[in-house]
This record gives C-alpha cells, structure tokens and sequence, in this order.
C-alpha cells in the first residue's frame, strides 16, 4: 500500500513538474494546446507527410536548386 | 569502483538510451519529461561515445583521422558552449535552473543529429553524390530532404521539450533564447565552414 502511494505520489510529481504554457490570450492558448498535442505524442504523424509536402513544394519552386541541395547535404557528413 | 562494475553501468546505460531513443520518436513529451527527472551520467557518456565513433569512422572514410579528433573536440565544444548559454539565458528569466538536469535531458537531442548523420555517411557510400536531374536523382533527392527535414524538426520538438522540462520555461521565452541562439550560431557556422572543421555543424 505504501509503495503504491509512492508511485502515485512520484507520478503526481512527474505530471505536474511544469505549469501549464500561458500565451496571454485564451484563444492563443487554446491553438497551442490544439497544436501541441500532435507532438507530445507520435509527432511523425504531422511531422513526415509535412516534410514531404515542404520538400515536394520546395523542388516545385526551386526545381535543381533541391537536387543540388541534397548533393551539397550529402558531401555534409 | 571497479572496471567491471563502470563496464556494467556502460552496457546498461547503452540499452536505456536505445529504449529511450525510441521513446522519443513516439511518446517524446512523456518520456523528455521522465528523462529530466533522472540524472544519469553514463547515459550522457554513452551519447558522447556514440559521436566519437560517428567522428571516428567518418574521418576514418575521408582518410584524416586526426582531423576527426580536431572536429569531436569542437563539437565537445559547441555542445557545452550551447548548454552554457541556454543556461544563462534561462538563468537571466530567473527560473530554478539545474544545469546538470540540463545537460543529461540535452545530450538525448543529438539523437537525430546523430541518426542524420550515421544514415548520411551510409548514403555516401551506398549512393555517393551528385545527384543528377534523373528522375531517380530527383527523387532521391526529394526524398532525402524530407527526410532531412523530419529529423530537423524532431529535434526542433526535442530542444523545447528539453528546455520545457529542466528550466520549466514557456513557449515565449523558449522561442525568445532559440532566436538568440540563432544569432549566435550561424555566424559561428560560417567560421566553422571556413575552418573546414564542420560542413554541417553537428549539433
């Protein structure tokens, strides 16, 4: 029993080791959280078809500047 | 303590980094959070020993390998320079700030740098460049920004999880220290390309 009050107590603390983010304005808030919740948890949900969709709209834009940027990236390492 | 028992806590500490790695792909908020509660040296051992080898096998392939040493010791460098000043500047907001938490929870955001470049380095050999205006070149190189970019913003997701977490700052002064940070940093870049210590600068 105490040590199941232990847990409970160590995860309280874990969950409420930061206050909640206060933009100022509610509906600033309210966008955060909307927004912020796809990235506490499987952010690649968002952040891979984003990253397709950017580099596909880069290459529209810049057409070889994109295949000269990936061959300058690749002699990065 | 003894070598065997220093080999023990390495070995472990390798596997709680795997399993944490793969924690942050999926869960990062949660186990970020988890990650600055803990204060474990050798996991930070184990991350900077990951690096050395990428360092060591990468200036092994272009044949310098003193080189790759100059370069760990700048990225050592770079690493606590950055720690140093993500300190100081949320020392400046007045908040409880522990550097230790900060460096162990930070440590864990070269994880993508580190992927990013390991990958990097198998794509030079598998597929070395330029690329050409094929539609195979095209695509490759589509892709590869993708998948630069996804990495990029994993670890974007990574350092404000980690500054969240072990300074308990908000989004305003998160995004107030990387603009700094930025105005610090590429212009260090720059001089580092110009070194040719870093093309990319790992961090």
């Amino acid at each position: 029993m105490k040590s199941n009050f232990g847990r409970l107590k160590h995860r309280l603390n874990e969950v409420y080791n930061v206050e909640p983010n206060d933009l100022g304005l509610p509906f600033l808030t309210l966008w955060y959280r909307r927004v912020n919740k796809y990235f506490k948890r499987m952010p690649f949900r968002i952040v891979v078809p984003a990253s397709l969709l950017g580099a596909l709209l880069l290459y529209l834009i810049f057409g070889y500047m994109v295949v000269r940027l990936a061959s300058i990236l690749q002699y990065g390492f | 303590m003894d070598f065997n028992k220093i080999t023990i806590y390495l070995l472990a500490s390798f596997i709680i980094v795997i399993r944490r790695t793969v924690l942050l792909l999926f869960v990062p908020y949660k186990t970020m959070r988890r990650i600055s509660l803990s204060s474990d040296l050798y996991q930070l051992i184990v991350i900077l020993f990951l690096a050395f080898l990428y360092f060591l096998v990468s200036h092994l392939l272009r044949g310098d390998v003193i080189w790759g040493f100059l370069a760990y010791a700048m990225f050592l460098f770079l690493f606590f320079l950055t720690v140093l000043f993500f300190h100081l500047i949320s020392s400046s907001f007045k908040v409880k700030a522990d550097i230790k938490i900060f460096v162990y929870s930070f440590g864990y955001t070269l994880m993508p740098t580190l992927l990013w470049f390991a990958t990097n380095l198998i794509l030079f050999v598998i597929l070395p460049p330029p690329r050409t205006m094929s539609i195979l070149g095209k695509g490759f190189s589509i892709f590869f920004i993708a998948y630069s970019m996804s990495l990029l913003m994993w670890k974007f997701i990574l350092i404000y999880f980690s500054l969240r977490f072990s300074y308990r700052l908000g989004l305003y002064r998160i995004i107030y220290a990387f603009l700094l940070y930025a105005v610090l940093f590429i212009p260090l870049s720059i001089l580092l390309y110009h070194l040719k210590i870093f093309r990319i600068p790992f961090i």
